[in-house]
């Protein structure tokens, strides 16, 4: 068939602003189809706009991180898709690809191709100049008020400025907190802690507490917990510098459905190591611990009082905080998740646990026979069912506080 | 800009009667029924890249174009619209919207400086329900012209998939 003969596709391309209610101007064009599929190079960003770096899994596979280093994008490839990667260098066609992929691997499904092109530009690692004509004309959905106005606040975002520098200069001050005499004092008050709370069993922790004084200590409680919190995020992001890697950001915004977060981005730590990775994720429970555990002393040393009630009820609050965040078994990503996942060599283990438990409940419903499960789907299971055991505990526990005032 | 049609003037009849015996619809009309049809006929001109009906808008207005071209689109995406076809001096759209009291089915805007012909539905009606043997010219007319788009619809469908079917490479012929 010849280009004047090939089917065309035509686009109008409406200038922004333009929409129901308004005028504005439009462009119109034409598409030939060209055999997209097969006959386009596919090209990875320049070598100095990325870095590579191997991990193990627990079953000896290794699995590739790539970071973009102008988008801070990140990539996590299979082996597979490490070599499809490789492959794309702008010389090759996608036929030329399928088919070292082939004779390398033994068997191919074309969508292997497709669904990696498609992650790997998203993240803006791979580009396919002959198509991206026509992907940036294929823009979003236009927003209601309400999700621009949700945008807008969750694009809040005050982050300090040069904050891997600044974060650099503050760890070679606090270098010391990093060694083993550290260390030794950290287990020392941790135990000082445990006795604390121990010597203080029979104790009620009161809210009463806060409201004397004028409930002038309610905001002091509150303020201590945002100190806590950023204490918490830098002690990840001095960790993350004791590692030799970068803190991209540390700031202030709006996530996860409006909540107002602290944040340090230690993401490079995906370019280090499994241990230096969960020793990061450890740092910031390590500091609410320590928190606590020096409350909780201070409340024991203290004659029984205001002070010592409001010491009590802070250390209470950021242990249980902090240990919360240890706990890895609830579908989010807490740190306590981060080391589970780093230990047990599964990365995005809470997405493989969704989508086995989903495949699982389907094969029992349409009672489908199910292949015997692999060590690492074993891991999904366990994870699964552990986190939908703690949600169920926490709703049903919530439910119970509630209706307590209800009850005779 | 919100457009409004307005009265024709005398000198303009003339020319809208011409128009007329051009566009399909009143192929089989008489000089004369066409002569009286454009007393109830409006004017409307319109600057180039106007939109005239969004996909959505109340349908009640036939519209004819005297002059210019306009491109006749449905969204798909964001800004993105598919073209569906481009009409010219001749031809008219909003007939749909009339026969079946829905909102307009597509956008349609113009690619250059137009001058349209228009009637609302309550006129266009009132006027055909007076004359029972002009109805029915006009409704075979307008089945004529919508059996002629279904065909053009069914080939740009074949057009389609095998522009997709080019793109993924599925075609081995």
């Amino acid at each position: 068939m010849s280009e004047k003969t090939k089917p065309e596709l035509e686009l109008l391309i409406r200038s922004r602003g333009s929409g129901p209610g308004s005028s504005g101007s439009f462009v119109t064009k034409r598409y030939v189809a060209n055999q997209v599929a097969l006959t386009v190079r596919p090209r990875r960003i320049p070598e100095d706009s990325y870095e590579v770096q191997a991990q193990s899994r627990k079953d000896r596979k290794l699995f590739y991180v790539i970071r973009q280093l102008d988008a801070d994008k990140y990539l996590f490839l299979n082996e597979e898709e490490y070599f499809l990667w490789q492959k794309m260098d702008g010389l090759h066609t996608l036929r030329d690809v399928a088919t070292a992929y082939f004779i390398k691997f033994g068997s191919f499904d074309f969508r292997v191709i497709h669904r990696f092109l498609a992650r790997a530009r998203d993240q803006k690692l791979i580009v396919i100049p002959q198509t991206d004509l026509l992907r940036p004309t294929l823009s979003d959905e236009p927003a209601s008020l309400k999700t621009r106005a949700l945008s807008r606040l969750r694009a809040i975002d005050l982050r300090l400025s040069n904050v891997d520098q600044r974060l650099g200069l503050l760890y070679q001050r606090l270098r010391f907190l990093f060694g083993r005499p550290a260390y030794v004092a950290y287990g020392l008050l941790l135990a000082l802690g445990a006795l604390a709370l121990y010597g203080q069993s029979d104790r009620h922790a009161s809210t009463e507490v806060l409201w004397t004084h004028q409930a002038l200590l309610l905001p002091l409680f509150i303020l201590l917990h945002g100190l806590a919190i950023v204490v918490h995020e830098l002690s990840h992001a001095l960790a993350c510098k004791h590692f030799g890697r970068e803190v991209k950001a540390f700031g202030f915004t709006f996530m996860n459905r409006l909540l107002p977060s602290v944040y340090a981005d230690v993401t490079d730590m995906w370019m280090s190591t499994r241990r230096a990775r969960m020793a990061v994720s450890f740092a910031g429970p390590l500091s609410g611990l320590l928190i606590g555990s020096a409350s909780a002393g201070v409340a024991w040393l203290l004659p029984p009082g205001t002070a010592s009630s409001f010491f009590w009820l802070f250390s209470l609050s950021i242990l249980a905080l902090s240990l919360g965040s240890l706990y890895p078994c609830l579908f989010i990503e807490s740190d306590g998740y981060h080391i589970l996942s780093d230990w047990l060599r599964l990365p995005a283990l809470r997405e493989h646990s969704r989508k086995f438990l989903q495949g699982r409940l389907r094969a029992v419903v349409q009672r489908r026979k199910t292949k015997p499960m692999t060590s690492d789907e074993r891991a999904f299971l366990l994870y699964g069912l552990a986190s939908i055991a703690s949600l169920t505990a926490i709703g049903a526990s919530l439910v119970v506080l509630a209706a307590c005032p209800m009850l005779p | 800009m919100k457009l409004s049609p307005r009265p024709l003037r005398k000198d303009q009849t003339k020319e809208c009667v011409a128009t007329l015996r051009r566009v399909s619809l009143f192929a089989a009309w008489s000089p004369a029924e066409i002569e009286e049809f454009a007393a109830h006929v409006r004017l409307l001109p319109c600057p180039a890249q106007e939109v005239v009906l969004w996909e959505g808008d109340a349908g009640d207005v036939l519209y004819i174009i005297a002059e210019g071209s306009v491109v006749v689109s449905r969204r798909l995406k964001g800004d993105i619209e598919t073209v569906i076809c481009r009409l010219h001096a001749g031809d008219f759209f909003g007939e749909l919207d009339v026969i079946d009291d829905q909102s307009a089915s597509a956008n349609v805007q113009t690619e250059t400086a137009c001058v349209f012909y228009t009637i609302d539905r309550d006129t266009l009606y009132r006027e055909l329900e007076t004359n029972p043997r002009l109805y029915s010219k006009f409704l075979i007319a307008l089945l004529k012209e919508v059996a002629k788009r279904l065909r053009t619809t069914n080939q740009r469908l074949i057009d389609a998939i095998l522009w997709g079917i080019d793109a993924t490479s599925l075609d081995t012929g």
